[in-house]
């Protein structure tokens, strides 16, 4: 009975752990609340934007071409007559899944070849080692483009390219964590206790290098809608008549002087998506680190 | 006198240093443990001293399988468990347990201290849920920590608070040996003396056998029946705590008895200190003959005998139950020195 009490117990207290700490790291800094206001509006138009959408963003409407914004139309229409507003938050979403694959799929398997190499070491560690190494040593955004352009222009092979280009900083940071852990006493108490390596890196390992890896998602994605919208600015991305952001500044740039709008908007949206997860990330870095912060877990002493 | 639980036969365990990974080459051996012989019996505390990098806490990790051994035999109740490997070696070395230095990195920080608890359970599928959590509320209640902190997470626990929970863990799998490494020394005074009580008095009800590892003589004297002093990877002087206390033998454990503080200012600013001269040497490359005899004091007021730097002293049986590896054993435990060590440390003792 008293183990059922305590264990009800448990529930609400980790959740209350949870809240508290989310209100410690909105209020610890203006910056930290406006990014975090950014993300949650991003993601909440990314789910609900074609909802909102007061037309539908690829709906030619010949006639109201080049409009500017009116009440009709908030962000103007481009030459084709398409909503611009739609367009935006239609391509809200794209932007979110895009950075939700680059990163998931980089975050996946570096950590994971991280945390393999650290703990494994040896011959197979230096070659892991070695590979990142070539992949950082190149520019990142060239690589990315000559791969994109080797697979031929479309969104998939953008967000493949991106994905290649991501996963060895997650190798290294995943590395860098499990070496600094893989002597740690609760790892060795756990192998005492008869621990083999897979429960290790699954229950311990994992675990204590996510929190670190969260923040340098957070940063990431960021950079990686930016990316992506580059790519597709260069061609080399989202084809008409997907609205990505970086597409749309693409067709409407020869218009900036006729149609400032139609570059514009997209643009702005893309700046402050951008911003927000560049806040929100920048703040969790300094609010996970390990000298400021006592009560978040992880690697504090 | 009670059966032998553990014994260790001649163990090495040596660590090559190497160099380079595609053309990876040993570039020396660090002889962390070598050529270790003791045993421990069933429900004693044999207390391991030594400075640092003596080899003590490689020892105690060879004993519960955290580092393989180089050679030599590390028998349970008489069962090899050193080239066990796979389910055996899991179930042999469940008996065999470990409390680690640094209350604050042996605990997950992530896991709730009951989670911590239960992980040797639930890696040897002990029980199911209900049975498992029922049994890590004992355990905590054993090492006296109320139930009710099960679900706290370790930065909310003092320094004592988390040992505990580290000794709850270690006995969560009923071991007959618990290697206790410097259990209490990250601890402060009047914790460490509240944890000695704790496992005092859970090797009475348990009957629980420890390897106690520490730097720290005066600590070990507490809590150990017999004492084994470690010098660069050796053992050099094994016997009841009550006879080297009252008798050391080898003028290395002359040497740490002195270094013990004496709670009283008079006697401490008169007594004299057996300062060994340098650091230890290195375990890659042990001096020949006796290790010790670099910074020994006695080799120097014996007229600096030959046989010190050409000859390696064996431990050796000096008495019942008390074994010495020095050529000048008798000397060194007659020395007014070493008197003069033995009655202050006595004042305390």
């Amino acid at each position: 009975m008293i183990a059922g009490a305590v264990r009800d117990d448990a529930v609400p207290r980790r959740w209350r752990r949870a809240l508290r700490q989310t209100g410690g790291f909105l209020r610890a800094s203006r910056l930290n609340a406006l990014g975090a206001g950014i993300v949650a509006a991003v993601v909440l138009l990314a789910v609900f934007g074609r909802a909102l959408a007061p037309h539908d963003p690829n709906h030619l409407d010949l006639l109201a071409a080049l409009k500017p914004p009116s009440s009709a139309h908030w962000f103007g229409t481009d030459n084709l007559g398409r909503d611009l507003f739609s367009r935006v938050l239609a391509g809200a979403r794209i932007s979110v899944e895009v950075a939700v694959i680059i990163l998931g799929l980089s975050v996946a398997f570096g950590t994971l070849l991280g945390i393999v190499a650290g703990l494994v070491g040896g011959l197979l560690e230096e070659i892991v080692m070695r590979v990142t190494d070539l992949f950082l040593a190149f520019p990142a955004f060239i690589l990315a483009a000559a791969i994109a352009a080797t697979l031929g222009p479309s969104l998939n092979h953008t967000v493949l390219a991106l994905a290649v280009v991501f996963w060895p900083w997650y190798t290294r940071l995943a590395r860098g964590q499990v070496l600094a852990l893989r002597e740690r006493e609760f790892v060795l108490a756990a192998r005492v206790a008869g621990a083999g390596t897979m429960w290790i890196v699954l229950r311990h390992l994992l675990r204590n290098v996510l929190p670190i890896v969260v923040v340098q998602v957070s940063l990431d994605v960021g950079y990686a809608m930016l990316a992506t919208s580059a790519l597709s600015f260069l061609g080399l991305g989202a084809q008409p008549p997907t609205p990505e952001w970086g597409a749309i500044i693409t067709d409407g740039r020869s218009f900036i002087q006729t149609a400032w709008w139609w570059p514009t908007f997209p643009g702005i949206a893309l700046a402050v998506t951008v911003l927000g997860f560049n806040l929100l990330g920048d703040g969790l870095r300094d609010w996970i680190d390990p000298r400021l912060r006592g009560s978040l877990g992880g690697l504090q002493e | 006198m009670s059966a032998t639980l553990l014994s260790v036969e001649a163990l090495r365990v040596h660590i090559p240093v190497t160099r380079g990974v595609v053309l990876r080459r040993t570039t020396g051996v660090v002889r962390a443990v070598d050529g270790v012989t003791l045993d421990v019996r069933e429900g004693e505390t044999l207390g391991l001293v030594g400075e640092s990098g003596s080899g003590k806490t490689t020892l105690g990790r060879a004993i519960v399988g955290l580092v393989p051994p180089t050679a030599g035999s590390i028998r349970l109740r008489g069962v090899e468990v050193s080239t066990l490997s796979g389910r055996g070696a899991r179930r042999a070395r469940s008996e065999l347990q470990m409390v680690f230095q640094d209350p604050f990195a042996s605990l997950d920080p992530r896991w709730p201290i009951a989670r911590s608890v239960e992980e040797p359970l639930r890696l040897h599928r002990a029980g199911d849920r209900r049975e498992r959590r029922e049994r890590v509320l004992e355990l905590l209640e054993l090492v006296g920590l109320s139930r009710r902190m099960a679900d706290r997470y370790p930065h909310e626990l003092s320094g004592g608070q988390r040992q505990r929970v580290g000794l709850a863990r270690a006995l969560a799998l009923r071991p007959a040996l618990v290697v206790a490494d410097e259990a209490v020394s990250a601890l402060d005074v009047s914790i460490q003396a509240q944890i000695l009580n704790l496992l005092q008095r859970l090797q009475e009800e348990l009957g629980l056998a420890y390897l106690f590892i520490a730097h720290d003589l005066a600590v070990v004297h507490q809590i150990s029946d017999r004492i084994a002093v470690m010098y660069l990877g050796q053992i050099v002087e094994l016997s009841p705590g009550v006879d080297l206390y009252r008798e050391p033998m080898h003028p290395y454990t002359v040497s740490l008895l002195s270094a013990n503080p004496v709670p009283d200012p008079s006697v401490e600013a008169a007594r004299e200190r057996i300062v060994l001269p340098g650091d230890p040497p290195s375990a890659a490359a042990p001096p020949p003959g006796c290790r010790f005899h670099t910074r020994c004091w006695l080799r120097e007021r014996l007229g600096d005998p030959e046989i010190c730097r050409t000859l390696e002293p064996l431990l050796r049986e000096v008495g019942p139950g008390r074994s010495v590896a020095c050529h000048f054993a008798d000397e060194a435990a007659a020395s007014p020195v070493t008197r003069r060590a033995v009655d202050l440390a006595g004042g305390r003792a």
